[in-house]
């Protein structure tokens, strides 16, 4: 090949891959720099004091404990939907589906990954109205019907990255298995399961740090601004997400907004915790399993 | 080649292997008398390792592979048997009986132990029996010694031919019928090679082995019958 065109893709290559992480620093620069100097105590719990908030004996109005813990609860609920039903399907699709089923399923899951999250919003609010209409008066939005809008949203990530681990998983080992008498279930229980146990778990927390960030769906779904530690899984809720984006649109004065960029930093460093737990969980699994990353 | 005479466990008839619409076995005749050796030669690509993997019915799960024949098995307690006419349902017990090595070793993803435990778990033997049958096992192709201390380390951490030693252990430890070997030698020096071949001298005293190799002196050394394909 020409060494002119050689040099320029070596430098498109270095440009681009510069690129990225300066993005990134800056990103995270402004956000430290609007939003370091608010991250205190009083940010998270106000006026309350940390230990009666944690133990919800006072409820916390001027902080972001409220919106923590109910990312945190809609979340762990979004994924204890999404999870078992992502892995599963995942697992039918890549072991068990046919040619035909498995282009329909596999089309489906694309459709389904390429809908805007404020469609799945707008689905989560109509169910919730069917449901008020048809079932009972008494639900409305509220926590559970936004943590099922929001499996909605990731089930397609988990759905695809179980997919692909099994169907990476290579021939030879595969036939190890089989070889050995192991029946098809077994081999994907002790076998092709164990081996790709590393790539499923990432797709399931890169889907929990999806969760964690999505606003559209649970601003149609059950988030309020104010309304505290949710009591029930009918109850409205608070979450990181929605306090970013109402206090951005809403804020009376400089100090709010500034409560806007620590609230981006908690936010990112509860995701940027849950991509370390995963790198961490990923390596531990690898290590355990099949001895080597 | 008849199947209907002699002393034979295996006796393949007019077998023909497709991938997809590739051709890769066309016509093969083969028969292998009880308790003997059989050699397997041929040039690189003919189809050699496709065979085995056709006497056990693990082509099967090769996507877009088809084998059309007969594949006749005398298996010890049982009449004699088409394996290519066999159920899915009863592949699992066919290959615990029928144990094939495979030319590049394929450790599963545990540890030394439960690698070749794991044929025995499957068969649900009872722990101090597989214990037992383990160190049988790893001491039969020499390896008990380099792996005794290493037992519950993961076997990918093991040298190619500790691999090689380890997937041929995880298959006698099964306690197959017949044997069948890709290249059982390919990642192994030569005083290991020797090793393995006195192991597998003793072997045919007892049970029928099938095997694959490129060394022709090899072959002389052990083969009571040569099959060239290609």
């Amino acid at each position: 090949m020409n060494r002119v065109v050689v040099l320029t893709i070596k430098v498109l290559l270095w440009v681009t891959a510069v690129v990225v992480p300066c993005f990134v620093g800056m990103l995270l620069f402004f956000l430290l720099d609007k939003g370091l100097p608010v991250i205190s105590l009083k940010l998270l719990f106000g006026d309350v004091a940390p230990v009666k908030a944690l133990l919800l004996r006072e409820r916390v109005f001027d902080g972001i404990f409220p919106a923590m813990a109910g990312t945190f609860l809609v979340v762990l609920l979004s994924v204890m939907w999404a999870i078992p039903m992502g892995v599963l399907s995942g697992i039918y699709v890549a072991e068990f589906a046919g040619g035909t089923v498995k282009k329909i399923l596999d089309i489906s899951f694309d459709v389904l990954a390429s809908v805007p999250s404020i469609v799945i919003g707008l689905f989560g609010l109509t169910l919730a109205i069917f449901l008020h209409k048809n079932i009972s008066h008494r639900i409305y939005p509220c926590l559970l019907i936004s943590s099922a809008a929001l499996a909605i949203l990731i089930l397609p990530y988990i759905v695809r990255t179980t997919e692909l681990s099994i169907e990476s998983v290579s021939l030879p080992l595969r036939l190890a298995g089989l070889s050995l008498g192991a029946t098809k279930q077994r081999n994907l229980l002790s076998v092709i399961l164990p081996r790709c146990s590393g790539g499923i778990l990432s797709g399931v927390i890169l889907a929990t740090g999806r969760a964690a960030e999505d606003t559209a769906v649970i601003m149609l779904t059950g988030v309020v601004a104010s309304a505290g530690i949710p009591h029930s899984l009918f109850s409205r809720f608070e979450a990181l997400p929605f306090y970013i984006y109402y206090i951005s649109s809403q804020y009376a004065d400089q100090y709010e907004l500034k409560k806007g960029f620590g609230a981006a930093i908690v936010l990112l460093i509860i995701t940027g915790m849950l991509f370390g737990f995963a790198h961490l969980l990923k390596k531990l699994v690898a290590r355990k399993i099949n001895g080597f990353d | 080649m008849s199947a209907s005479a002699g002393n034979w466990k295996i006796a393949v008839e007019n077998l023909d292997v497709f991938y997809g619409t590739r051709q890769v076995l066309k016509n093969v005749n083969v028969e292998a008398a009880e308790k003997s050796l059989t050699c397997i030669v041929g040039p690189s690509g003919c189809g050699k390792s496709t065979f085995l993997m056709a006497i056990n019915r693990l082509i099967d799960e090769i996507p877009g592979a088809k084998a059309k024949g007969k594949i006749r098995v005398k298996l010890n307690d049982s009449h004699p048997m088409d394996v290519l006419k066999l159920g899915d349902d009863r592949l699992p017990q066919l290959r615990r009986r029928i144990g094939l090595v495979f030319q590049n070793p394929n450790v599963l993803p545990m540890s030394v132990f439960n690698n070749v435990a794991f044929p025995l778990k499957i068969m649900r033997a009872r722990k101090k029996e597989i214990e037992e049958k383990v160190e049988n096992a790893l001491k039969k192709v020499s390896l008990w010694e380099e792996v005794r201390s290493r037992l519950n380390y993961p076997a990918r951490e093991l040298s190619g031919g500790q691999q090689q030693r380890l997937c041929l252990a995880r298959v006698l430890a099964m306690g197959p019928e017949i044997l069948l070997l890709d290249e059982p030698t390919s990642f192994l020096d030569e005083r290991l090679a020797i090793k393995i071949e006195s192991l597998l001298m003793e072997l045919k005293k007892e049970i029928t082995i099938v095997m694959v190799s490129h060394y022709l002196s090899q072959v002389n050394r052990l083969a009571d019958r040569v099959y060239r394909l290609g």
